[in-house]
């Protein structure tokens, strides 16, 4: 009897168990397909018939890193012109092509990569394979497109650069954080190396780095596998590879010290405040307790940073953590608009003072779980709809060449401990090596 | 022997070359046909307390949405317009027994999220959440919608944000044109053509939010959709839970009175310092439930719905008018209109007219629209629906609008089938029926110089930036009966006299000044000293920046000191700066002396005779003179920034007397983005022998 009762006792305890498990996941994983075309293109295939929508994305291992000083920009450079004449198509014509068939198309540019992404109503994928094929290795680098582009390029760095307000935080505090390696230009890159390249100099440069070896093509929703693997081998079978030139080791230069410097900014109504730290690349095992350090520390109205400064002190109007996390190297940038009759010098000593503290005692069990949910709720962003999945396991592929992480990446996070905070505060966040930038308005008329 | 060479090496040369270039390209490939798109399950229950509830089962990811729909928009605000905006936007602003800030932190740490706000004809609450996190979001949901606490203080801090953004509405042509022909559609008392003023958010207290809360949010007035992965005993349990005590009520009548339009012309409302004309064209249609419904809808496609539609292809890419073309069809329940427009350059102003009404003309003709274009138009707008069916917040919103709307499930489902049968012939009958020459009404919004350009085009009826007939401002402003001369006179005779001015040789002003921008104010300083007519020096103070100018026009130089860094300034900049060196009110004693100045008196308004300057720079400037003390009482102008025309007013008060000169203690600017006081003090001709008029 007393068998009997511990073991149903145990099955009712694996069941409740199994019950409550299910009613806790955070979210159900994505099924995929990876496979190698023999020219090194690699493709996912994910299904989704949730809704009649299909996405392409074509993820290239090229960003402003890739670049050499002198040459700054490329990369940027080719997201624009990838939407010209290729040999298939005029330009002008893409934008049209894939409006008219009810989608949307755009591209965006970083450090370590070029993305570009096609949403189409699901009967239309082979308009978006025959699309991104035609412009890997069909491209026109030729003087119409070129020159087109370039006028819209410089428009687009005078528009970031000089019509926001502290527009060029980004550029300087790359510059500081990054001295000695290729994150220290911004993507955007210089005017005069734009004006300066030759179509020679364009066509290099594309010729290197666009090639199916350095690509991963992600096709995401509602399609027939069967039919999106023809048109792969298709349209991107044949496509040449080259091997990718090696790449020189990053070695940045630390900081040693604080440097401060001032910018005087005709668009701002009110000071601000940039401080920086070197923080670690994306890879590093230390990402994840540092990532919830500064959602912790900075990052939306329960973090530390918006309580003391903005809502019991105010002497700040808005307060926030920019993560600055690639490949190779990262960053870690608090933003602080100084409220009006304030000074920059008590929110320096206030910031300080937050991150003295969590350096000497950690946080609470509470803000590690609150920080936790967050990073959980957000988990699942990337898991319903065709383009943040084919972002994601886009992404997963290139760094990690494991796509399988967007099922996984998680688990990353749920291990860190108060320790660990404690610990990645300590060895990032010191107070005595980082950059203070210093925006003040500058009074015109 | 070498022809053959020659023969083989030109083959093989040939065959590599036409290789190299001509890699088999492939064609544009075609669609395969479309998914017989199927539209998802869902199910409606009622509540107990009669609330019906829509039930959308998606388990792809284990997350929660609901939504609220409660029936009553805009038209309820009566007078006070922006009554049901501000009531919704308070409904998070305390809830139950938590505070703004507490529902805030709750959310923020489960990632979950709690909104309200307004849509026109309805409110809508919406709740987000991971299923595991279901309970806490739904308890501060159900708080929202069945306790909202409307905290005196949030109300307050609301109230700066709703009459900030209220500022920024006179900055862009394009909502003020929209504006005017809502006015001259729908009749300019008509519901539909009000918007939020200073006066009408003022006249709104926390009582009427009160009020309007509970004559809109009962369960007889609403629906609620829950879309995710729940369980659907569980939820209904729930649902009729928490809401088993929420009481019916009267709903109330939302149909708004039959339109009165005005009179057919073109609305112009002359604006200085234009960059570009706003223009708009509307005409009143149908109601939603009209069988001519979705033919109008296409119409607005094809008028401006995408690249190929009618006004891109011809104000954009033929001609170059304007980037941004639009055209649309309304979709309210019980009154709608057509409108197309654009942005476009001030001297193709009434170019870009011509070829919207052209357009519009060749729409009423059946050969006006080929089948070609409407299937490329067709597939877009197929296309955009089908696309829209991954956001699962829309499946919710089509269901819950049906309801609203009183338009029949089926004509959701079938959509994509309605408007695939749509012909040219179809297009051209609602054209010639609703879209005329004379049943449009053109609005614009544009430099002053335009107005006679617009004349072939109807009658003009002058509106002020308000929204307030130009004829009513000129009656309101009776001829005056005075001349400028003798406006300039009283004035310098009200201020001390021109010989008194005349023996002024320097000036010293010293004041306190406070800023007001978004909400916050601050305090610093100002300091001015004259030596006319040629050197100034200038020092702003606040507690975070201050800035120096020194102007000395006997050497031709001029310095600008900010923070820390002093600039000789050059050019432009110093031609510039150098006016500085004019104190205002001493110089407009002279205005009439100089033939640069266009002066004209305008007329009489609130017991201020009213003088309209123009300078060399085509700048306006409108100087209010009080009738009784012939004082300078306010100065209008509207300044040209990149971002386009502000609109800038400076008021004088409390003048008092300087040794003689009368000069204002107070002088108040606005702008729509900041205002700023100063209290001053003055000395008549100080002793300057400190004041070098260059930096140290």
């Amino acid at each position: 009897m007393r068998i009997i009762k511990k073991l149903v006792l145990a099955i009712a305890v694996i069941s409740i168990a199994g019950q409550v498990y299910a009613k806790d996941e955070s979210f159900k994983p994505i099924k995929f397909t990876k496979e190698t075309l023999d020219n090194g293109l690699q493709v996912i295939y994910t299904i989704d018939k949730s809704a009649p929508v299909v996405a392409t994305v074509v993820h290239y291992r090229v960003g402003s890193r890739y670049e050499i000083p002198g040459k700054t920009g490329y990369a940027h450079f080719f997201e624009h012109l990838m939407f010209e004449a290729t040999n298939a198509y005029p330009r002008a014509t893409i934008d049209k092509y894939v409006e008219e068939a009810g989608g949307n198309m755009n591209a965006h540019t970083s450090n370590d990569e070029t993305v570009f992404y096609i949403k189409l109503p699901s009967n239309q994928l082979q308009l978006a394979l025959w699309i991104e094929s035609q412009r890997m290795r069909g491209l026109h680098v030729d003087s119409i497109g070129v020159e087109t582009q370039r006028g819209v390029v410089t428009e687009e760095m005078k528009m970031r650069r000089e019509n926001s307000a502290y527009g060029t935080f980004f550029d300087k505090i790359s510059a500081y954080l990054f001295k000695g390696g290729n994150y220290e230009w911004t993507t955007i890159g210089a005017y005069d190396d734009i004006q300066n390249a030759k179509i020679s100099d364009f066509k290099g440069f594309y010729d290197t780095y666009y090639v199916p070896n350095n690509a991963t093509l992600v096709i995401a929703g509602d399609f027939n596998i069967d039919q999106a693997r023809q048109w792969v081998k298709e349209y991107f079978g044949k496509l040449p590879s080259k091997p990718i030139p090696p790449e020189k080791p990053m070695t940045i230069q630390p900081l040693t010290q604080t440097i401060v410097d001032t910018v005087y900014d005709e668009k701002a109504q009110l000071p601000a405040l940039f401080i920086g730290y070197q923080g670690t690349s994306s890879l590093d095992s230390n990402y994840y307790p540092l990532s919830l350090l500064t959602t912790i520390l900075a990052a939306g109205e329960s973090s530390r940073m918006y309580q003391e400064l903005v809502d019991k002190k105010r002497i700040s109007v808005e307060a926030e953590v920019f993560p600055l996390s690639m490949e190779k190297a990262g960053g870690i940038v608090f933003i602080d608009v100084i409220a009006p009759g304030k000074t920059i010098d008590e929110n320096i000593k206030e910031i300080d003072n937050l991150i003295k503290q969590v350096a000497k005692e950690g946080v609470t069990a509470e803000e590690l779980q609150k920080a936790k949910n967050i990073m959980e709720a957000s988990f699942v962003g990337d898991k319903k709809n065709v383009l943040p999945k084919a972002m994601s396991l886009a992404s997963y592929n290139s760094y990690y060449q494991d796509p399988s992480l967007i099922n996984t990446e998680l688990d990353k996070y749920m291990k860190v401990t108060q320790e660990d905070l404690k610990r990645v505060a300590n060895l990032y966040l010191k107070t005595d090596k980082r950059v203070i930038l210093i925006y003040l308005p500058k009074q015109g008329s | 022997m070498n022809m053959r060479k020659i023969l083989v090496a030109i083959l093989l040369f040939v065959s590599f070359y036409s290789k190299g270039i001509s890699q088999e390209v492939p064609p544009k490939p075609e669609p395969l046909p479309a998914n017989q798109f199927v539209f998802p399950e869902y199910k409606t229950v009622t509540l107990s307390n009669g609330l019906k509830v829509f039930l959308i089962k998606d388990d792809e990811q284990p997350t929660i949405m609901i939504n609220l729909l409660v029936k009553g928009g805009t038209v309820l605000d009566g007078k006070k317009s922006g009554l049901m905006d501000y009531m919704s936007s308070m409904l998070t602003k305390g809830a139950g027994k938590r505070t703004a800030l507490e529902i805030a932190q709750t959310l923020d740490g489960i990632g979950a999220s709690v909104g309200a706000g307004i849509r026109g004809e309805y409110m809508e609450v919406t709740g987000y959440s991971l299923k595991k996190h279901f309970n806490t979001m739904f308890d501060i949901f159900a708080d929202v919608v069945l306790a909202p606490t409307f905290p005196s203080d949030e109300f307050d801090k609301l109230m700066d944000q709703y009459i900030a953004s209220i500022k920024q509405r006179k900055s862009s042509s394009q909502t003020i044109a929209s504006d005017m022909v809502k006015a001259a559609v729908y009749g300019q008392d008509h519901p539909f053509a009000q918007f939020m003023t200073d006066e009408s958010l003022k006249s709104i207290k926390i009582g009427d939010l009160k009020d309007s809360y509970k004559k809109t949010f009962f369960p007889n007035n609403a629906t609620l959709s829950v879309t995710g992965d729940f369980d659907e005993k569980e939820i209904i349990n729930i649902l009729e839970q928490k809401f088993k005590n929420w009481k019916q009520g009267t709903p109330p009548n939302l149909e708004p009175p039959a339109p009165k339009s005005m009179k057919r012309g073109v609305y112009f409302i002359p604006r200085p310092g234009s960059k570009q004309s706003s223009v708009v064209i509307s005409q009143l249609t149908i109601p939603r439930n009209h069988p001519d419904y979705y033919v109008l809808d296409l119409t607005g496609s094809v008028m401006g719905g995408s690249f190929g539609a009618k006004l891109f292809r011809t104000l954009r890419e033929k001609y170059s008018f304007t980037y941004t073309p639009f055209a649309y069809h309304t979709s309210s329940k019980y009154i709608n209109r057509f409108a197309c427009g654009a942005e476009v350059k001030n001297e193709k102003t009434d170019s870009s007219i011509t070829i919207i009404m052209e357009q519009l003309q060749s729409l009423q003709s059946p050969d006006g629209l080929t089948k070609e274009d409407l299937d490329r138009i067709k597939s877009y707008k197929i296309g955009s629906y089908l696309m829209s069916f991954e956001s699962s917040g829309y499946i919710s919103d089509l269901i819950q609008g049906a309801d609203f709307y009183g338009v029949p499930m089926d004509q959701i489902k079938n959509y994509p089938q309605i408007i695939q049968n749509i012909t040219t012939l179809d297009i051209s009958k609602v054209a010639a029926k609703y879209l005329t020459n004379e049943k449009s009404y053109i609005a614009v919004v544009g430099l002053p110089s335009l107005r006679d350009s617009l004349k072939k085009f109807g009658p003009i009826y002058e509106y002020t930036l308000d929204i307030k007939p130009v004829e009513e401002e000129k009656a309101s402003k009776k001829a005056s009966g005075i001349s400028k001369e003798q406006v300039i006179d009283n004035f310098a005779k009200a201020i001390g006299g021109k010989d008194a001015i005349k023996n002024v040789k320097a000036l010293k002003i010293e004041g306190s000044l406070i800023l007001s921008a978004q909400g916050q104010s601050f305090n610093g300083n100002v300091m001015q000293v004259f030596e006319f007519p040629d050197k100034v020096h200038t020092l702003t103070k606040t507690p975070f920046f201050s800035t120096e100018v020194w102007i000395d026009k006997t050497k031709n130089k001029g310095w600008t000191k900010a923070q820390d860094s002093t600039i000789e300034l050059t050019g432009d900049q110093l031609a510039e700066a150098e006016e500085s060196t004019k104190f205002e009110l001493f110089d407009l004693i002279n205005i009439l002396d100089d033939p640069k100045y266009k002066v004209d008196v305008k007329g009489e308004k609130e017991g201020m005779i009213m003088l309209k300057v123009v300078d060399p720079k085509e700048n306006q400037q409108i100087y209010y003179f009080n009738k009784t003390t012939g004082l300078l009482d306010k100065i209008e102008t509207t300044q040209s920034t990149p971002q386009g025309p502000m609109d800038i007013s400076i008021e004088f008060k409390e003048y008092e007397d300087f040794k003689g000169i009368k000069l204002p203690l107070k002088q108040i600017t606005t702008t729509p983005m900041f205002s700023t006081t100063v209290d001053a003090n003055y000395w008549i001709n100080p002793d300057l022998s400190g004041e070098s008029f260059q930096p140290k």
